[in-house]
């Protein structure tokens, strides 16, 4: 490659990024050129390609480290950190805060369907005039800001979302709602759009497709169509049954 | 080392939110971190501070890791190694390390030495002839900085050289090393 192909500066250079990336991983970069070296990374691809390089040649060389086996208490640290040993509640409580009025509303519906199922079953309304959403997921953003709801009647193929705050989606791609199922490969739901308010044609029930899914998220994609999550998920949350 | 499509696998199920996954992962992974934080922080409790950090972040950030971006054992030694990097560079840990009353025992679990894990490494990578090539001192500060992580005043210190020196020994080291594992690829 010719210099003269990067206008970009000295960042450029191949042979420079090669090198920064090989101090950086070695260790001997100073704080604040490890910093810029780090923004640099962030900022270019080629920096960022240099940077992958470099790290896994200092796996190799990480590799003859004996390993020392840790104490118990690191495991227990990662788990309260996380949230995971907590009992259920406590790891609901992050998400379920801003829910709860909602959720609240749902559930003194649900109350009375419970009690009264006869009101729902001899009712000539059809089924969807009473009965509330039995799935409903919360999406939050990276910084854990709600912001978007799904919410499906058990027997229902429509799936509604309602975005809680603007969705960016640059041009050219397509923001894509996913199902996460425990321990099986996402799936997809459906393509959003703009509107805050909106209706996604699922494939099947709700009760058929999302009773094993715990999580919903979404990422950005380059076709509507995308069969597979491609990119990280921009927004991810919890989704419930609620009856 | 690690069969790492077993370990893409696990990444995989945690970024899925698979907690067995996740234990498998630390399991298969930790003890192998620990070692590496341990030799450059030098003191345990830091040590596993930064582990345990560096988990939390991969259950967090399990998502973001892509296949592509390197092999689960290179992207997990980095995010250890910069987290102990940091804190090494940050805070003057080191001053408090012959307080450690455990240093003595943690001195005798340092073996081999820095140049001996360059070794090892490089009779590993098949590159022993390339690495041993490497002037002395540029070897040493080498392995000093990488697997101890010792920073330019401190290798002076420890070399008994002047930080010049150092600067000018590891920048041609890294050349030289930089040009061994590039017969890697």
């Amino acid at each position: 490659m010719n210099g003269a192909e990067h206008p970009a500066g000295r960042y450029g250079n191949p042979e420079l990024l090669d090198r920064l990336a090989a101090a950086y991983v070695l260790g001997t970069l100073g704080r604040l050129p490890r910093r810029r070296f780090e923004r640099l990374v962030r900022s270019r691809e080629s920096a960022a390609r240099a940077l992958k390089k470099w790290e896994s040649h200092g796996a190799a060389l990480a590799a003859v480290v004996p390993p020392v086996q840790p104490s118990s208490a690191v495991w227990r640290g990662i788990e309260r950190r996380t949230g995971l040993g907590a009992p259920a509640s406590r790891q609901w409580a992050g998400w379920l805060r801003p829910a709860l009025g909602f959720a609240c509303g749902l559930l003194l519906t649900v109350g009375v369907v419970r009690l009264q199922p006869d009101w729902i079953v001899s009712a000539d309304l059809p089924p969807q005039a009473v009965l509330p959403a039995s799935y409903v997921g919360l999406l939050t953003d990276a910084e854990g800001r709600p912001a978007a709801l799904a919410s499906s009647r058990r027997r229902g193929m429509d799936l509604s979302v309602k975005l809680l705050q603007p969705l960016a989606v640059p041009a050219g791609q397509v923001a894509v709602l996913w199902a996460l199922p425990k321990g099986r490969a996402p799936f997809r739901l459906g393509a959003l759009q703009a509107a805050p308010k909106q209706m996604l044609k699922m494939s099947d029930s709700s009760e058929a497709l999302l009773s094993e899914v715990d999580e919903l998220g979404v990422s950005l994609e380059p076709s509507a169509d995308s069969s597979r999550p491609s990119a990280a998920f921009v927004l991810r949350g919890h989704c419930v049954k609620l009856w | 080392m690690h069969d790492p499509a077993g370990l893409d696998g696990l990444l995989a199920r945690v970024a899925l939110r698979d907690r067995a996954a996740f234990r498998q992962l630390y399991d298969a992974c930790a003890p192998q971190l620990l070692g590496v934080a341990l030799r450059l922080l030098r003191r345990r409790d830091l040590a596993e501070d930064v582990l345990q950090e560096a988990f939390a972040g991969v259950w967090q950030r399990a998502a973001a890791y892509r296949a592509d971006a390197g092999t689960p054992m290179a992207w997990l030694t980095a995010l250890v190694r910069n987290r102990a990097l940091d804190l090494l560079r940050a805070e003057r840990v080191r001053a408090t390390e012959s307080l450690d009353p455990a240093d003595a025992e943690r001195r005798a679990d340092e073996r081999p030495d820095p140049l001996g894990l360059l070794e090892q490494a490089a009779d590993a990578l098949h590159l022993r002839r390339c690495i041993d090539d490497i002037e002395g001192p540029q070897r040493q500060c080498l392995a000093l900085a990488y697997y101890h992580g010792l920073s330019h005043s401190e290798l002076a210190a420890h070399l008994g050289s002047p930080v010049g020196s150092v600067k000018a020994w590891l920048r041609r080291g890294v050349e030289r090393l930089r040009r061994c594992l590039e017969h890697l690829e």
